[in-house]
């Protein structure tokens, strides 16, 4: 597009258009555009570029705050070992199950919560809803927990810290474009690799690691009912209902198309490898805690940076704190927008970033206030924050199986899917990732109302 | 897939952002889908989904139960 168009007010030109097409269409014909373009030019690393986002974003989105809390306290209490093979198994099913939002968005242009409303009915679509709004309104505190604990590492008071986040989330989402937010929000989720200086610092044994994936081993304590939890908790990190919203939603806000589904793999693929790469780092970052048997069973926050610095010095804790920041903020960032996508998707009002205040207050209004609504939960004095903390990734996989049931019967449907529609082996591995969760929600609860079955 | 050029005047961007979007990225021309028919063995299947997701809801509350009494 000349320079000209470009500098057009899409807000003005828009008015004057047909009046069919919005400003969100030309936000998205302007991305699309330059898409088309290089694929024409066929500028492959190009074409990639403009194509990442969601994929990426999902996945960093996911080692949020909880998450990583979760996998620190996995090194402090196993070690090298067993969870890091898991956690690398988990980030697979998060790859096989998210690679079906970005066929979905793509072929039907719709995010998930409008798909399971039109397709299943508003009884159906209620209990899926239902489920994805409290999930995230308790990810979203937790996330604000994890921005406290992070800054508090810095002195900063939790006010500010809180205040300071939901400002920033303000800001990007009011930038009123869908690509200006993705690019803010991809250059903060890079960050999430921080994790793996902090993992060197730690001197871990390479030749340690690199058994541990073949071996699945070694299980320090054995089975126990807090290797079940813990197993609950790294699931809990990987796989969650907002992340099918998110990516679906995004994937059609960005203007994917079918054309573009080789490089929403790509970029899905890649989030999982990067996810990965930095939870098994921070698993390996707080194994010195299990090595010199330091408790770290009550840790939150910001506590595992402070006991991290006699082992990986001033540097690699300020390192673990900024990392525990940018988990939060870029986790607030994504699931306050997948509320608002859904809000939008299934009040049938406006539901993309590319829209003008005007015309989708009500989608920003939603966007804000779920930020909002986190943050000042996580400054009431004696909010029982610890108590949401601990339940949120447990009940996250509990919310799972029936998201993937969703997931997998509209990716079956092929009156909607066409050529797209899941396959024999993309069942097979949705199905197997389906029962995986269940039986992990089951075992977890039978050593619930059975505690004296294994040892704690 | 041809190359329709660059829009350089408010008249031509209508017609330009018509050829670029697929025709059900345009937010005015989306046609809902309509329900699909659930089959018994799927309406089965939600609601035993439905019946797990209560019923771990208790088994949370009883963990959350047994998790504050260790505390105490």
């Amino acid at each position: 597009m000349n320079q000209l168009s470009m500098d057009l007010n899409p807000e003005a030109a828009a008015i004057n258009l047909d009046a069919a097409v919005t400003r969100e269409d030309l936000q998205r014909a302007r991305d699309r555009w330059r898409v088309r373009r290089h694929r024409t030019g066929r500028r492959d690393w190009t074409l990639l570029w403009l194509l990442i986002g969601p994929g990426i974003l999902v996945m960093l989105g996911e080692n949020d705050g909880p998450s990583m809390i979760s996998y620190a306290t996995t090194g402090a209490t196993y070690g090298i070992g067993f969870f890091l093979p898991f956690i690398a198994l988990t980030f697979a099913m998060a790859f096989i199950v998210q690679e079906m939002t970005v066929r979905l968005g793509a072929a039907t242009k719709r995010g998930h919560a409008e798909l399971i409303y039109e397709r299943f009915g508003r009884f159906w679509g209620f209990f899926a809803m239902g489920d994805l709004v409290v999930g995230n309104l308790l990810t979203l505190v937790t996330e604000f927990i994890a921005i406290r604990a992070g800054l508090g590492f810095f002195g900063v008071p939790p006010v500010f810290a809180v205040l300071g986040a939901l400002l920033l989330n303000i800001g990007v989402a009011l930038s009123r474009r869908y690509w200006t937010w993705e690019r803010i929000v991809l250059g903060f989720a890079i960050f999430n690799v921080i994790f793996v200086p902090v993992a060197i610092l730690a001197h871990p044994v390479a030749s340690e690691v690199v058994r541990s994936f073949f071996a699945w081993g070694p299980l320090p304590g054995g089975v126990t009912s807090g290797f079940i939890l813990m197993v609950m908790s790294n699931i809990g990190a990987t796989v969650t209902p907002w992340m099918l919203f998110f990516q679906q939603s995004a994937v059609v806000d960005k203007g994917l198309t079918t054309a573009d589904i080789r490089h929403g793999r790509i970029d899905t693929a890649l989030g999982a490898l990067i996810a990965a790469v930095a939870a098994i780092a921070t698993v390996i970052a707080t194994t010195p805690l299990f090595l010199h048997h330091v408790d770290a069973s009550t840790f939150q926050g910001a506590d595992f940076a402070t006991a991290l610095v006699p082992y990986v010095g001033k540097i690699g804790a300020t390192l673990f704190a900024l990392g525990l920041f940018e988990a939060g903020l870029v986790a607030a960032l994504t699931i306050s927008l997948s509320s608002a996508y859904a809000f939008g998707e299934v009040t049938g009002s406006a539901r993309s970033l590319n829209t003008s205040l005007r015309a989708g207050w009500p989608f920003y209004a939603v966007l804000i206030a779920a930020a909002a609504m986190a943050a000042v939960l996580v400054l009431i004095p004696n909010a029982p924050l610890v108590f949401i903390t601990i339940i949120v990734n447990v009940i996250a996989v509990l919310a799972m199986p029936p998201a993937i049931v969703f997931l997998l019967l509209l990716v079956n449907d092929r009156e909607i899917m066409g050529n797209h529609a899941n396959t024999f082996l993309t069942n097979f591995f949705g199905i197997g990732v389906t029962v995986l969760l269940v039986l992990a929600g089951l075992i977890f609860a039978i050593v619930t109302v059975f505690p004296k079955l294994l040892p704690t | 897939m041809s190359d329709i050029g660059e829009p350089s005047t408010l008249d031509s961007m209508g017609s330009w952002v018509h050829e670029v979007l697929e025709p059900d990225q345009l937010t005015a021309s989306k046609m809902a889908y309509g329900r699909r028919a659930l089959s018994p063995g799927t309406l089965v299947l939600l609601w035993a989904l439905r019946v797990y997701v209560v019923f771990m809801v208790c088994i949370i509350a009883l963990a959350v139960w047994n998790a504050l009494h260790a505390a105490a």
